[in-house]
């Protein structure tokens, strides 16, 4: 059986973490980085890990490692320049087969994308989005954004009082663009159909298109109207 | 001297080599933009210098679409980090498509990665050695 390879450029905490959750997932994990303590400490750490100390952009490195035909790449230095450049050798030079990288300025995620790295994680970007939407939605627990939003995922348990109470989903005035992916009662998961009724309580994962959010938002949340009115 | 070209040239990273180039083109009558992250490094323009000069970090897109970089005919990428004269590079080419992108490179390990992408650099310390083993070859 042939070993799973990872490469880890740059990273502190970050890196530290992932090399973690792989060597214990059995992964062959190599570690690059610029700053002679934080090798010191992961070599003790993690001795069946490579570390490497030195500029993660430098090929002569990736040939000692002997990274060519690796699985996976990971850059995740502070400048996004480096991590473009560590990501277009490890995919285009040493044929790895899937390469990450993270961005401090978010306008990279689309710009890398246009020049063939297309896993591209803006940190800022994600817990911005996440806050925002969070703090502007009432109601909603979770909110992950897909495809830099375009599509989104949001969670809310249905209020006592609400609209949707007691209704099939099928009777449901929900958005085209939208569905309720899951819903969470007691504990248990069901993937509901046309015929299956929302109880308050239950917590609904739903999945939306950019622009449907706020009315899909709205009709989950609308009370009956004598709540309303009384 | 006194060319009259209506090319719109964009120089970045106004080092040594940025400064030298954009001067002497401005003196050639080209109209040439120079961006650099720091407002000093612009002193080393010769004083006939009547292009324009625009503060910003060239790692940032938004700074090359405010010194409108994808009106170029040509940009020279000089800053002092390889990664991020490829990375210029790059954005200009492939996504600005200006015509004629040219990159300042000092490590020959990333001249693999030039070609791949069809980047043309030169590659300064390589030009360096040239010319040092032509000046012992004739002293030796």
């Amino acid at each position: 059986m042939s070993l799973y390879r990872v490469v880890v450029v740059g990273g502190r905490k970050k890196a530290d973490f992932l090399a973690n959750a792989l060597i214990k997932r059995k992964m062959h994990v190599s570690l690059i980085n610029d700053t002679e303590d934080f090798c010191v400490e992961m070599s003790h750490k993690y001795p069946d890990a490579i570390v490497a100390c030195g500029d993660g952009t430098k090929p002569f490195l990736y040939e000692d490692l002997h990274i060519e035909n690796s699985d996976i790449f990971i850059a995740m230095m502070p400048s996004d320049a480096d991590n473009l450049i560590a990501c277009q050798l490890a995919k285009q030079i040493f044929k790895v087969k899937k390469v990450f990288c993270t961005v401090s300025n978010p306008k990279n995620v689309e710009i890398f994308k246009m020049l063939g790295i297309s896993n591209v994680i803006s940190s800022t970007y994600i817990v911005a989005n996440m806050i925002e939407q969070l703090a502007t939605l009432r109601n909603i627990e979770n909110y992950i954004p897909i495809e830099q939003g375009k599509v989104g995922l949001i969670e809310t348990v249905v209020e006592e009082g609400t609209q949707i109470c007691f209704k099939a989903i099928s009777e449901l005035n929900i958005p085209k663009q939208s569905i309720i992916a899951c819903i969470i009662r007691n504990g248990e998961s069901i993937i509901p159909k046309g015929d299956t009724v929302i109880y308050p309580q239950d917590k609904l994962v739903c999945l939306f298109n950019d622009g449907s959010k706020e009315e899909l938002v709205s009709a989950l949340c609308k009370k009956e109207r004598h709540h309303v009115n009384h | 001297m006194g060319r009259i070209s209506n090319k719109q040239v964009v120089v970045i990273g106004c080092s040594r080599l940025g400064a030298t180039i954009a001067s002497r083109m401005s003196s050639d009558g080209i109209a040439v933009t120079v961006i650099d992250k720091d407002e000093d490094s612009f002193r080393k323009l010769s004083d006939d210098f009547s292009g324009y000069t625009y503060v910003g970090d060239a790692e940032n897109i938004q700074t090359l679409t405010d010194a409108r970089v994808d009106q170029a005919d040509l940009v020279i990428a000089v800053t002092d980090k390889d990664n991020i004269n490829l990375m210029i590079s790059e954005i200009c080419s492939r996504i600005f498509k200006v015509d004629k992108v040219l990159c300042r490179i000092y490590d020959s390990s990333k001249e693999p990665l030039c070609q791949q992408y069809n980047i043309d650099f030169i590659d300064t310390s390589k030009l360096s050695v040239v010319e040092f083993e032509k000046a012992i070859g004739s002293c030796i």
